[in-house]
């Protein structure tokens, strides 16, 4: 503390009230600022002024920590005093104060001497911000504490003292602009640019900073192992730490491809993990740009193209081929086709991999099939995902493993259309209903997460709950031990 | 922290002070009330020395992973004080760990494990050091050390993986 305290001058107060404030006038009169000359601590201190940027907006401004108006010089009781508090602004009329008598204010007091400038933008420096070539002479201090004193407090004053991050603005002659409010990264899980918000709360705390640092490469689930091995097991050296990352899984997931292309004699040229991002963002842009299915581009096909080496230029040559094709194809196999699902994207990835693309186009087929079905039999509200997860498990030569045949699921939608009526009943009524994916799950085991007996049971007691005959829903087979229409549960 | 010459001990025992100051090098928290009432009808050398074993035993109660040196004769709070430095150095010098009942500080008498038994033990100074700045609750991590260690590490390690070292 003493050492903080003998660092500059001592303000001679730090009153949050009007009395404080310069009177209105068209052009206050700045106080008569000290030569940054001196590396004295005698110089006189401007009053640090709370403000209203001028005009309206905010009504109220917070004052910054205690312990840091302490290091900027201010007295230990005024700094506990009027730490964190917030202070209406809406009493001063902007005419008073402006950010141009506030920056003054504090410009001149950082002025005074090195020691008073290096304490007020050190904890910046150490979040990134280089000031280091403005401290070559103290003249130098001051004109540059000047401008970017006045062109950051506005941004300090909003985002608050402690949480700005300078490292997101950009000082222009005009001012600060946030320059990176947000960063496009390639995401190596998709494929697909997006962009990502620099979350400036996050960047406040170390493990915020790694959280966003790895989130950029697609890496953020190691966050917890890497900041781990940091703080915990004390790495700091980058081979090492590299080292570790790549013998994760999360990191081959990420980037596959990658080592058996460098493993490869035959490429020179090894490439990094940030030129492997361009390379899936240039795969991407292609795909994106001429309507590849999701299902057709994967990762799995980004990490099979590099390591084939094929260059995006390449890549997109490809593309343009099979897209020439495709729109060439007959306009009536179109139309037959897109009755089906299948649209130009999906003829695009037929003509240029037909047999990748085949069990897609063949389960897309078989997907609105069955959505016809259950519309023609009285389902309204199959969704996509249900008939998703009929097609999923639809045993057929292209899906061996299949859970279910196709006619036992067509059975399972006629048991679920005929039980449309227990989906809903009358107002007032207190009887239970289902869902048509309970109806689906009588038949089939498992269906949409459900229980097999679970699902029947539920289904018997809404039939039961009718209340009278005519609103049961036809159909249902019923006997003393239940709904035998829809498979009995066992005896 | 009171120096050996200011143990208090039962010989030394005449006040309320005294017994409180015996209460804190065992890090064992009571309350005026109680002390006071303790030191009601004078404070006799036997009852000094019954308040003194009572003090000690509550001591190893509460902190078992030091019960032995307790039993032995020495302060809890001798016995935590490296702890408390080291949480100084890092947390700064207002920093003051409650190992009676923080979980988080208390972690450090029994975050260890004894490699003999099995059993808990407390940290080593490392371990101890590691807890502290993997724990979010002390705060270790918004400090600007942990944000500049943070920022070199990881950047240098995305360095290495070919990202182009942004210049100011």
């Amino acid at each position: 503390m003493a050492e903080q305290q003998s660092r500059g001058p001592r303000r001679a107060a730090v009153p949050p009230t009007p009395t404080t404030v310069p009177a209105a006038k068209p052009k206050p009169k700045p106080k008569p600022k000290p030569k940054p000359k001196a590396k004295t601590n005698n110089g006189s201190t401007p009053a640090l002024i709370p403000v209203d940027w001028g005009g309206g907006g905010s009504a109220a401004v917070k004052w910054p920590s205690a312990q840091y108006m302490i290091s900027l010089g201010v007295e230990p009781d005024v700094a506990y005093k009027y730490a964190g508090k917030k202070v209406d602004m809406t009493k001063y009329k902007s005419t008073d104060l402006t950010p141009a008598n506030y920056a003054r204010s504090m410009t001149e007091w950082l002025g005074v001497n090195t020691e008073n400038a290096r304490a007020f933008w050190s904890p910046w420096t150490r979040r990134g911000f280089d000031y280091k070539g403005y401290l070559n002479s103290d003249s130098k201090v001051s004109s540059a504490y000047t401008r970017q004193t006045k062109t950051f407090f506005p941004a300090i004053i909003r985002e608050g003292w402690d949480t700005i991050d300078p490292t997101l603005y950009t000082l222009t002659n005009r001012g600060a602009s946030k320059a990176k409010p947000t960063a496009t990264i390639v995401n190596p899980v998709t494929g697909q640019q997006q962009q990502v918000q620099v979350d400036s709360t996050k960047q406040a705390t170390a493990y915020g900073t790694v959280q966003n640092e790895l989130a950029r490469w697609g890496l953020e689930d190691l966050t917890d192992e890497v900041f781990n091995k940091v703080f915990k097991d004390g790495i700091s050296d980058a081979k090492q730490l590299t080292n570790y990352v790549r013998s994760t899984k999360q990191y081959k997931n990420t980037f596959q491809g990658m080592a058996e292309y460098n493993a490869n004699p035959a490429n020179v040229q090894k490439i990094t993990e940030q030129q492997y991002l361009m390379k899936a963002q240039a795969y991407m842009n292609t795909a994106q740009q001429y309507g590849l299915p999701d299902s057709f581009f994967t990762r799995k096909e980004i990490g099979e193209l590099v390591a084939g080496g094929v260059s995006p230029a390449e890549f997109n040559r490809r593309v343009v081929n099979g897209y020439l094709v495709a729109m060439n194809a007959d306009p009536a196999t179109k139309q037959a086709l897109a009755a089906q699902g299948v649209n130009f994207g999906d003829l695009l990835g037929y003509y240029l991999d037909p047999k990748k693309m085949e069990p897609i186009l063949t389960s897309k087929a078989n997907q609105a099939q069955l959505q016809s079905y259950a519309q023609n039999a009285g389902i309204a509200n199959l969704t996509p995902t249900m008939a998703q997860e009929l097609t999923q498990r639809a045993k057929s030569a292209a899906n061996p493993d299949g859970t279910f045949s196709v006619d036992d699921e067509r059975k399972a939608l006629d048991v679920a259309a005929q039980g449309q009526g227990l989906t809903a009943v009358a107002p007032g009524s207190n009887a239970q209903t289902v869902d048509t994916t309970q109806l689906i799950g009588t038949k089939l085991a498992g269906f949409g997460g459900t229980t097999q007996v679970e699902a029947q049971q539920a289904t018997q007691k809404a039939l039961q709950g009718q209340e009278a005959p005519f609103q049961k829903a036809g159909g249902y087979a019923t006997t003393p031990q239940g709904v035998t229409g829809i498979g009995s549960a066992p005896q | 922290m009171a120096e050996d010459n200011k143990q208090a001990t039962p010989e030394k025992i005449h006040t309320v002070a005294d017994l409180r100051s015996m209460a804190h090098d065992y890090a064992v928290p009571m309350s005026d009330g109680t002390l006071e009432k303790i030191a009601q009808d004078g404070l006799t050398p036997e009852k000094a020395k019954a308040f003194e074993e009572y003090i000690k035993t509550t001591a190893q109660g509460l902190y078992p992973t030091l019960a032995p040196q307790i039993k032995a004769g020495i302060p809890t709070a001798y016995l935590i004080d490296p702890y408390r430095q080291v949480a100084k150095q890092m947390l700064g010098e207002d920093h003051e760990p409650d190992f009676t009942t923080d979980p988080k500080a208390s972690a450090a008498l029994s975050g260890g494990v004894d490699p003999a038994t099995g059993r808990p033990s407390p940290m080593s100074l490392d371990q101890w050091k590691g807890h502290i700045k993997t724990t979010p609750g002390f705060g270790y991590d918004q400090t600007p050390q942990a944000q500049e260690t943070a920022q070199s590490a990881v950047r240098g390690m995305l360095a290495e993986m070919g990202q182009p070292q942004e210049g100011m």
